[in-house]
């Protein structure tokens, strides 16, 4: 009854283009740029956003060149041959919408399901992304329009929660790179941010299609872009950013709740999967479009009327099939599975680096080339080409490891809590090259003597809660546990044999790092790459005769700084 | 018996001028029908005589009286039926009262027939009508009116009698609250347009009413705003309701559910109240009320996922507190959804997130209890589901009681036993009183239905499948309409009316004086409900 004509709101094509593209924009962009340009990363950025701008105003052009829809102009214009187009475009979007799948449910298994095999996850989120995506452009344009705020507010509470985090006292400075570096910063930025294609489909969805429409949503895709990026910047520094794609998850980390929940990262983790989920449906949702379209039995071409103009009077929208979504999951598994191979992997990433920019771009003109010659154009593409190349899977190697990478959850109360962490460099002559239970030593020589290299002795001060009232943590009686390990993974193991209860860092009051030359640098990476370990936790760090406090985060930032230990 | 009736339960049957034939008929359908009251009458010259000359106003002049002998035939059902009122309009009149009318008629009525006289002299009632159907006749009869055969004509009179043993209209005790009128529905349909009707003195109101159940005859109502309902509305639910043939309707429920398309949908796409400031506040936002006979509670469409948190009270307070109530339902709302299954996934899967005290303390109080935390908080959640429904089924004292004891003393009792933790406990009933905040009963237990889904996922993946499952219901939400207006609208759907202000009755209540608009779902050419007057005639706000 409502504007039940395959039309969306301005808000909802608002909605629809924010959130398919900022998604994966705010979390990779700043690696891309830092990792590729150094210290210019800053240029590549600028560059990076203005070939953003330059790509989504191509789109805007042609979603005015084509009213009334590409797909459904293409299939009026090109007939059989728009229908193998249809093909192409919809196995472009499911290799984007496989790769993000991927890429996410390793992030999620890394941070809150470290106990479930990478499968799991993929499979359940191909699920819900088919289930998110099977509607049409109506539907999906409400369900993303209800599903805004829900990732918006809690970027927005990152934000605010992290502002006392930025420092950029410590601003650690990345490396030189020469021009090429800035350039190629900017170009993998664009693919990163190319998700803004799918404009083209939006804007011909929308009640009214408007140049004002257009850059509402473009200039708020880059201003998140561009705070997502000066923040993470400001509180973890260049040469981590340059370090980890991940690194905006790393400001999560670090935004901590006033007195009130002891961790951010995890919730809003959980609400970053409904960006990411806009994202792949989105692709989802448009590759079933072109597949059902693909696949129609029944279809009436556009029809002119007098003044020679396209009349949309005739669409018929047919073959909406549930098979088409099926289709679509299969085919999005198939190559989820297919980026995990290294020699397959390889050509595929260099398709979406090489030739999918360009193919988003070629085709629009080639239809509308066709449209403005007003004759129909025959194309024959090498079909057998892309058959043949399913003949490369065979003897691949694995990329992604699908077992789960941590065993160690029990049930709340079968945990132990530890209170403070005490890491202290051992230094001492070798006698033995191994332990008592195998485990073979570094080793170096130090004035013509084997020295223990690399092993630490790690003190754990459990909170003891057999008689706990509610007291707080000064007050509480605490328990004692040593052990000699060469990392920190190896100590969690060795208390759970020695307890038979796993150790929870996760609400650790201190860390005690007592540095002798510099080898403490391998627990402070260890401690960076465990996801249990807040990094907003205090550290008391040791050197020599020297003390000084410092929070997790900044530690970890000087030691990307290059500074010795 | 059976060959009077065609496949679809209607009578076959016509009225027959013989009055015989028809007494035939009726005793055949009414066979074994106690209450069902029948009485045959002679009216007119029981003397035999056909024709009398008599004076006409004492003078000379002679005309030929016709003098009659028929038989009539009354039919009603005894209690539901108002038989004072059909000895006092019908029988006495009729029956004693012929001769004296007949002698004192104007020569121009002489002319009228029996039939006619009958109709518009000898009937002193205004609601008496004639209907040519026996299936028709049969079923005003037993809807309470009171069928008159006459012999020698193949029609009958039906005169309303009805009188129905009724609830009177009482304190509205379902949806309670602090401020406006207290009065409720009643079973009846005719109380429940009277009290609506009351409120909307508007002849634009219109009344199409139209019976559903082939046994029940179930009469109801489609109540709307002539100049305000959207084109398409009325006839869609009376398609809707003609789809589906059922034997028998008992209450509005079944009907909104034979309405619905979505079956397999847990959210109603009908708001349902038995408030009549509810529904006629509905009406004049450009909705349709539809009443059924035998059911407290119309209902009302379309309707939305933001109506169904409203409640009256929020428009008779003052904006603020109006606002606020909202906002605690909204909480309410998610929480009485959320809570068990974020419980659940915090501690099960990332304990890390939970304040350092809170952790020690629900670990320690966990230490002594026997199950896990999913199967300990599906026994609490058990345990409260059976205390409401045994407290429902108990009568009101009774019920109570069940509250209080299985609360206080089987929960505590759960607690030392070492079967549940205090936290689940406190869970448990925090999520039940959010349960409870929510206005409109029907909702509410859709939201008590979707924790379980919430739990389950939840348990499986902690915050991950948390947010699948609450991701699983905001799409099935999305697809969602009620007669066309998105379910999560005014959340979903803005802009999509240009001009249209429906924010303003969100969760944020505006001033009544700012919402000068009707609801986007009304007719668009009549879309103000408020004007300033002072405003309007050109005069400065301080002429007042």
């Amino acid at each position: 009854m409502i504007l039940d004509n395959g039309k969306i709101s301005e808000r909802q094509g608002f909605r629809l283009g924010l959130l398919e593209n900022i998604t994966l924009g705010i979390v990779v962009v700043p690696f891309i740029c830092v990792s590729s340009a150094g210290k210019w990363h800053y240029i590549a950025f600028a560059i990076g956003l203005l070939f953003t701008f330059l790509y989504s105003m191509v789109f805007y052009l042609f979603s005015k060149a084509f009213p009334h829809g590409m797909i459904e102009e293409m299939d009026g214009l090109l007939g059989k041959t728009g229908r193998f187009i249809d093909c192409i475009y919809a196995f472009r979007y499911m290799i984007r919408a496989s790769l993000i799948i991927l890429f996410f449910s390793v992030i999620l298994r890394a941070y809150m399901l470290r106990s479930f095999n990478l499968w799991t996850v993929i499979i359940s989120f191909i699920l819900i992304c088919g289930y998110g995506g099977a509607r049409d452009i109506e539907k999906r344009g409400r369900l993303i329009e209800l599903l805004f705020w829900w990732m918006i507010v809690p970027l927005i509470l990152v934000a605010v929660f992290s502002i006392s985090n930025v420092n950029w006292e410590l601003k650690s400075v990345g490396e030189n790179a020469d021009y090429s570096g800035i350039f190629s910063g900017a170009y993998r930025m664009l693919i990163i941010m190319s998700s803004v294609e799918t404009l083209l489909f939006t804007l011909t969805k929308l009640k009214k299609n408007t140049w004002s429409n257009y850059l509402k949503t473009i200039i708020w895709i880059m201003i998140s872009v561009l705070f997502s990026y000066i923040f993470v910047q400001g509180v973890i520094g260049e040469k981590w950013v340059g370090d980890s794609p991940m690194s905006a998850l790393y400001v999560m980390e670090a935004a901590r709740f006033p007195g009130g929940v002891e961790r951010l990262d995890y919730a809003v983790i959980a609400f970053w999967i409904i960006g990411v989920f806009s994202v792949a449906s989105g692709y989802m949702f448009y590759a079933k479009e072109f597949l059902r379209v693909a696949f129609s039995k029944r279809w009436n071409s556009f029809e002119k009327n007098e003044k020679g103009e396209m009349s949309n009077n005739s669409i018929e929208i047919v073959s909406d099939k549930w098979w088409t979504m099926a289709l679509v999951m299969l085919f999005t598994g198939l190559f989820v599975w297919l980026w995990n191979l290294y020699d397959v992997s390889g050509y595929l990433t260099d398709y979406l680096i090489w030739f999918d920019i360009a193919l988003s771009i070629f085709i629009p003109l080639l239809v509308l080339f066709v449209k403005w010659r007003k004759n129909k154009m025959f194309l024959t593409l090498p079909v057998a080409f892309l058959l043949g190349s399913l003949f490369f899977l065979t003897g691949c190697r694995n990329r992604v490891d699908f077992k789960r990478i941590d065993d160690r959850q029990s049930s709340l109360e079968e945990m132990d809590y530890a209170v403070t962490l005490s890491v202290r460099e051992v230094e001492g002559i070798l006698n033995n090259d191994s332990d008592n239970e195998g485990r073979k030593y570094k080793d170096k020589i130090v004035g013509g003597e084997k020295r223990v290299r690399g092993e630490f002795l790690f003190d754990f001060e459990i909170a003891d809660l057999s008689d706990y009232k509610g007291d707080s943590e000064e007050l509480l009686s605490t328990d004692d546990y040593e052990c000699m390990a060469v990392s920190l993974d190896d100590a969690l193991d060795m208390y759970f044999e020695a307890r038979k209860n796993h150790v929870d860092l996760g609400h650790l009051k201190m860390i005690r790092l007592y540095d002798q030359d510099g080898e403490i640098k391998n627990i402070i990476f260890e401690l960076k790459n465990m996801p249990s370990i807040t990094k907003s936790v205090d550290v008391e760090f040791f050197y020599k005769d020297e003390k000084e406090k410092i929070k997790l985060r900044n530690l970890i930032k000087r030691l990307y700084d290059g500074e010795k230990f | 018996m059976n060959n009077l009736y065609d496949k679809n339960n209607r009578l076959t049957v016509s009225i027959n001028t013989s009055i015989e034939e028809n007494i035939k008929v009726l005793d055949m359908l009414f066979e074994g029908c106690g209450d069902v009251v029948q009485k045959s009458f002679f009216i007119g010259d029981v003397s035999g005589k056909n024709m009398e000359k008599r004076t006409v106003n004492n003078s000379d002049n002679y005309d030929l009286v016709k003098k009659i002998k028929v038989k009539i035939h009354l039919i009603y059902i005894d209690g539901l039926t108002d038989n004072q009122m059909i000895e006092q309009t019908i029988i006495k009149p009729i029956l004693y009262e012929w001769q004296q009318m007949d002698l004192n008629l104007k020569p121009n009525q002489n002319n009228l027939d029996l039939w006619n006289r009958i109709y518009y002299v000898e009937a002193q009632t205004v609601d008496i009508k004639e209907e040519a159907s026996f299936d028709k006749t049969i079923e005003s009869v037993l809807n309470g009116d009171t069928a008159m055969f006459v012999d020698g004509y193949a029609k009958t009179f039906i005169i309303s009698s009805k009188k129905y043993p009724l609830r009177s209209i009482t304190e509205n005790d379902t949806e309670a609250g602090m401020r406006g009128p207290k009065d409720s529905f009643n079973e009846g349909i005719r109380q429940s347009t009277a009290l609506i009707r009351r409120r909307i003195k508007d002849a634009k109101l219109k009344v199409e009413q139209g019976v559903i159940g082939e046994r029940s005859r179930t009469s109801y109502a489609i109540m709307y705003m002539e100049d305000l309902v959207k084109p398409g509305l009325v006839p869609d639910i009376k398609k809707r309701l003609e789809r589906y043939e059922i034997d028998a309707l008992f209450d509005s429920g079944m009907a909104e559910h034979l309405m619905d398309e979505r079956w397999y949908s847990p959210f109603p796409i009908f708001q349902t109240t038995t408030r009549p400031d509810k529904a006629a506040a509905g009406i004049v936002e450009g909705r349709v009320v539809i009443a059924f006979d035998n059911s407290p509670e119309v209902l009302l469409a379309p309707c939305n996922f933001n109506m169904l948190l409203q409640a009256s009270d929020d428009y008779y307070n003052r904006w603020a507190v109006g606002t606020f109530a909202r906002l605690i339902r909204y909480m309410a709302a998610f929480i009485a959804i959320t809570l068990p299954g974020l419980y659940i996934a915090v501690t099960v899967y990332h304990s890390d997130m939970l304040p350092t005290r809170l952790l020690y303390a629900i670990a320690n109080a966990r230490s002594i209890v026997t199950f896990p935390v999913v199967v300990e908080m599906l026994i609490m959640e058990f345990l409260f589901e059976l205390l409401r429904e045994a407290g429902i089924r108990l009568p009101g004292p009774l019920g109570n009681t069940i509250g209080v004891v299985g609360g206080l003393i089987v929960g505590q009792a759960a607690v030392e036993a070492g079967i549940v933790s205090t936290i689940v406990v406190i869970v448990v009933a925090l999520t039940a009183i959010a349960s409870f905040a929510i206005p409109n009963e029907e909702f509410a237990s859709v939201f008590r239905l979707l924790k379980y889904f919430i739990i389950l996922t939840s348990s499986i993946a902690g915050l991950y499948g948390f947010v699948m499952g609450l991701l699983i219901i905001a799409i099935h939400l999305s697809e969602l309409k009620s007669f066309g207006v998105p379910y999560m609208m005014p959340a979903v759907g803005g802009g999509l009316k240009d001009g249209a202000f429906h924010n303003q009755d969100f969760i944020f209540r505006a001033p009544i004086s700012f919402m000068k608009k009707r609801p986007v779902w009304a007719r668009w050419d009549n879309w103000i409900r408020l004007r300033n007057n002072y405003i309007e005639k050109g005069r400065k706000k301080d002429d007042t």
